[in-house]
């Protein structure tokens, strides 16, 4: 039944879906590396939710996320090492993964959420789309919470290295 | 025929037509080598859907096996699409604002409403849902009809044989029960769940989810062995509720993605794509959200299923 949406999400993309999404996250002035990755985290999960294809590697962590992310920490401490740089294009990929993964099947029409329904309606049990949608929720907030958390102590290792670098000059 | 069987065989007859676009966007990309085989699936494909009730169950079993093959003799292809450039969308996007996301929110909101008030059942719902965004986007965002069509079948190619895995795997499901591989994992598990034990049985559960997505690399495969051989016999005939089994037991199985290079496209392609030194520094970053969530997971199973 998922088909039967894709007409819709497809013509939003022609009329400039992923352009106004990007627009948006641009706007965020978040000042560090954990709370860029943060809102895209959360951004991420509602548009999952919502059927919104909004998210990808390539067409937004690549161009948008990881150089918004890069570019916080180059603001806050300078030249970054290699390792850093590693690190946050490894959290800015991860975020995508959480707010895809956990927030998908809140919507009805997602294949997940149907590979549930149907799966346990052959085997004799009586569940729908809604009920599955609504008990994905739970698990998709506290995911959300559980990666800003991860980006949170993030930024605070980030302060504890070059902190103690600093100190070393 | 019940009306609300009659509205759900309108709406996989649509469905249908939009393979058949598929197929007919295959057919005339001369350039695709697999053009003919490429159209063949999709048509098939169709075929089932639309004429599906009317059919013998074999001839419907037959569409299946030539599609699979099809499928696994990567003789499915995608065809060339009109894909909007991006100073397309951009100037459609500058045009309209943020009005384009009507649409498309509609669709999540006009679900769930349509599955709580109206009585055509969930899965009608789903379809309406669809109707009311489209109507939302030939007049908030005046896209002329013909956009539905070619758009459609764009985003279904791109989708490609993917969109089919969750009916082929659910049928998986019954294959299993059917020819007993289930009992054999039941009958091994229930050496290590004590009599009655119910938080050992959610345990079990969560991680075979994981550990079986860690190993195929996709957590749908693993729903449904690990959901008719563990989650059924364990925790759904024990009284557990089956919408909080089947909802976090799929989701249980991400965490096992979020660890497994097998999951390539998640895990490691991307690295490739942002230039990293490290080729597993994602599945690093995820490893130690994954062991959180999975505690999550067992406990929030436990709570409010039982």
């Amino acid at each position: 039944m998922f088909v039967l949406t894709l007409p819709v999400i497809g013509i939003c993309e022609r009329y400039g879906l992923k352009d106004k999404a990007v627009d948006l996250i641009r706007k965020a002035k978040a000042a560090t590396t954990g709370r860029v990755i943060s809102i895209y985290l959360v951004i991420r999960a509602i548009a999952a939710g919502m059927s919104l294809r909004l998210g990808g590697h390539p067409e937004f962590v690549r161009p948008l996320i990881n150089p918004m992310a890069q570019a916080a920490a180059v603001a806050k401490y300078g030249k970054l090492t290699e390792k850093t740089e590693d690190e946050i294009k490894g959290y800015s990929s991860a975020n995508e993964n959480f707010g895809n993964f956990f927030a998908q099947n809140c919507f009805m029409g997602s294949s997940g959420t149907l590979l549930i329904v149907s799966t346990l309606v052959e085997q004799g049990q009586n569940v729908d789309a809604l009920q599955i949608a609504k008990m994905s929720i739970p698990i998709a907030v506290i995911a959300v919470v559980v990666g800003i958390i991860h980006n949170l102590l993030l930024d605070r290792k980030f302060s504890g290295q070059y902190a103690a670098k600093q100190g070393v000059k | 025929m019940s009306t609300n069987q009659i509205i759900s065989e309108v709406f996989y007859s649509i469905i249908g037509i939009i393979f058949i676009l598929v197929g007919l966007k295959g057919l005339r990309d001369t350039a695709l080598k697999t053009r003919i085989t490429t159209a063949a699936f999709w048509f098939i494909l169709a075929f089932t859907f639309i004429a599906g009730p009317h059919l013998p169950y074999w001839i419907t079993g037959v569409c299946i096996l030539v599609i699979a093959a099809l499928t696994a003799l990567k003789r499915v292809e995608q065809s060339k699409s009109d894909v909007p450039s991006p100073e397309v969308t951009r100037k459609n996007a500058d045009k309209l604002g943020y009005k384009v996301f009507i649409p498309a929110l509609a669709i999540a909101f006009a679900a769930v409403l349509a599955a709580t008030f109206l009585s055509f059942g969930a899965n009608n719902a789903i379809g309406i849902s669809a109707v009311v965004g489209l109507t939302l986007a030939l007049i908030v965002i005046k896209a002329p009809p013909k956009s539905a069509a070619t758009d459609g079948a764009r985003l279904m190619d791109n989708v490609g044989s993917l969109g089919i895995l969750p009916q082929l795997l659910a049928a998986l499901g019954t294959l299993f029960t059917a020819a007993g591989v289930g009992d054999v994992i039941s009958s091994g598990v229930s050496v290590l769940v004590p009599e009655g034990s119910r938080l050992v049985a959610v345990i079990i559960y969560c991680l075979g989810m994981a550990l079986f997505t860690i190993i195929m690399g996709n957590g749908f495969a693993a729903f449904s062995v690990i959901t008719v051989g563990i989650g059924l016999p364990f925790l759904i005939a024990q009284g557990a509720n089956p919408v909080v089994v089947g909802a976090l037991g799929l989701t249980a199985g991400y965490c096992g993605t979020l660890c497994t290079p097998m999951a390539a496209n998640f895990n490691i392609m991307p690295s490739a794509l942002l230039e990293t030194n490290d080729k597993y520094i994602i599945i690093k970053s995820q490893l130690p959200v994954a062991a959180v969530m999975m505690v999550a997971h067992i406990l929030l199973m436990y709570f409010l299923a039982f």
